[in-house]
């Protein structure tokens, strides 16, 4: 009898129940997934740095393995959504230099091979953020917590960065790293001086903030101590910290797309 | 038991037919081609969401997909029903169809259980079911002949996103849990994606815009057979390569099928 039930149930379910894969994602979304690139660009070099000197490799092949996948999928999102001729410009040159980034990133690499390679992510990065000014310059975007939303990805983006750069002092790869990384230091800590009130009152932020400035004393303080080096400590904070941040992002995201 | 069974069944396809003959006649095959195409292009989506949950890669958009994708088979095969005027041979292959779904459907989804080998022997029976209705269908509508070169373009397509779903769950199912004889059920020969591809770019009549995801496409594909060529095991890129090309596969679908008059 079960049966015959779920037969009927089957038949008699509402034709008209949407679950279309070809729903079209809201601009919010897609600006998300534009600005989340940018952290995994980000990501993925410092990644593949550990890689390379087997550092952290589980820790770094994994985040590496997801940066890479997430790129791939957000590109597709916007591919899939996108209709404004000069974003799908943008965005095609995008897929290319990602296409060949993409295979790159798979090979074992050599640290010489690797400079070669930060260069074609800083022009993959370059169009990237390129692609998100048009974004903000042509979508209608939610203005609840925008502001709020796109300090916290640039903080993240920022944390990544001197995590890389950290790790090729360390290494003593090049020059141009150094002053990447006093500049980005200088940045999260101007920030964090002049954002903290507003971010502490924030009812989405709020006590994760408090433990993200926490994570970052402590990240500072390695980061300028001269007595011990240690990029392993380095790579676990940064994680720490960005997990925090991800999750205050991803709560304004909801808050922006729960009506669609 | 199942002559009660066949009999009430009967009774609603007779009765739901009735009403949607006037449907029919105003909209019939390019709707019902998109329904009937994207059942054969989810048929084995749901074993790979299984086998992605199963191994945590990604495993919340897996549960997600999983939901989306059994909703969207449901509603087609809802639409389908409605709109089912052909003969008894029609019926009856809905008929298995349906009954094997609604069983495929609870083991599917049932996460507590690893029987990977047989869930994969049911993916196969699903697809066969599909194929034969969808074929059966297809055959008998009064306006597949002068449409059949759209049709079996989207058909060819349907079967790549079909395939890629295949190899992604094969590649799992061998790497993750060593079940070595998977692939043996699917048709997987990346070579005939290829000119499946090659062949939709010359349909004339299809949207320029249609040809930038045949472009994508290519890549994907290209991107999968180096990832399956390469020792290291990387779930995750899987799951978004698959990802990719068949959502793509989705739109491209769209665009061939308003190529059908």
């Amino acid at each position: 009898m079960n049966k015959i039930y779920l037969i009927l149930l089957g038949i008699l379910l509402p034709v008209n129940l949407q679950a279309q894969f070809d729903d079209e994602m809201p601009k919010a979304a897609l600006y998300d997934n534009a600005v989340d690139i940018q952290i995994y660009t980000q990501m993925l070099a410092k990644d593949k740095l550990y890689l390379i000197y087997n550092l952290k490799k589980e820790q770094a092949g994994n985040e590496l393995d997801y940066a890479m996948a997430m790129i791939s999928e957000n590109l597709s999102n916007i591919d899939l959504n996108e209709d404004n001729e000069q974003i799908v410009s943008k965005l095609n040159k995008i897929k290319e230099v990602w296409f060949k980034l993409n295979n790159k990133l798979t090979q074992t690499l050599t640290p010489k091979e690797f400079t070669n390679l930060f260069f074609e992510v800083n022009t993959f990065d370059r169009l990237v953020s390129d692609m998100v000014l048009k974004m903000r310059e042509v979508y209608d975007l939610p203005e609840k917590n925008l502001d709020k939303y796109n300090d916290i990805q640039n903080l993240r983006r920022l944390i990544q960065k001197i995590n890389l750069s950290y790790y090729a002092n360390y290494l003593g790869l090049s020059k141009s790293f150094q002053h990447e990384y006093q500049k980005n230091i200088d940045s999260v800590s101007q920030f964090i001086k002049s954002k903290s009130n507003e971010f502490l009152n924030d009812p989405v932020a709020g006590q994760s903030f408090a433990d993200i400035i926490v994570d970052w004393n402590f990240l500072k303080a390695n980061l300028l101590s001269k007595m011990s080096k240690n990029p392993k400590t380095v790579f676990s904070l940064v994680t720490a910290i960005d997990f925090k941040l991800k999750n205050i992002k991803n709560t304004y995201v909801k808050e922006w797309l729960k009506d669609f | 038991m199942k002559q009660l069974q066949i009999f009430i069944l009967t009774l609603i396809i007779g009765f739901n037919t009735s009403n949607a003959i006037a449907q029919i006649s105003e909209n019939p095959i390019d709707v019902l081609s998109e329904k009937l195409l994207q059942n054969e292009l989810l048929t084995n989506r749901f074993l790979k969401n299984f086998v992605f949950v199963k191994t945590n890669t990604f495993k919340k958009k897996a549960l997600a997909d999983m939901d989306k994708s059994i909703a969207l088979f449901d509603d087609n095969l809802s639409y389908i029903i409605l709109h089912l005027p052909y003969d008894r041979k029609v019926k009856e292959d809905f008929l298995k169809l349906q009954n094997f779904w609604n069983i495929y459907r609870i083991n599917i989804t049932d996460f507590e259980k690893d029987n990977y080998e047989s869930l994969v022997k049911k993916t196969y029976r699903l697809g066969k079911y599909i194929k034969q209705l969808n074929k059966d269908i297809f055959n008998k509508h009064p306006d597949y002949s002068k449409n059949k070169k759209s049709i079996e373009i989207a058909q060819l397509n349907a079967s790549n996103g079909k395939k890629i779903d295949a190899i992604a769950a094969i590649y799992v199912l061998k790497k993750a849990f060593h079940i070595k004889d998977a692939a043996s059920y699917f048709d997987i020969d990346m070579g005939s994606m290829k000119k499946n591809l090659k062949k939709t770019g010359k349909l004339k009549t299809l949207n320029p815009k249609a040809k930038n995801l045949i472009t994508d496409l290519k890549t994907t594909l290209e991107s999968i057979k180096t990832l399956l060529d390469k020792e290291k095991y990387n779930p995750k890129m899987m799951y978004a390569y698959d990802n990719v090309y068949t959502n793509k596969t989705f739109k491209l679908l769209k665009f061939i099928i308003q190529t059908i008059k």
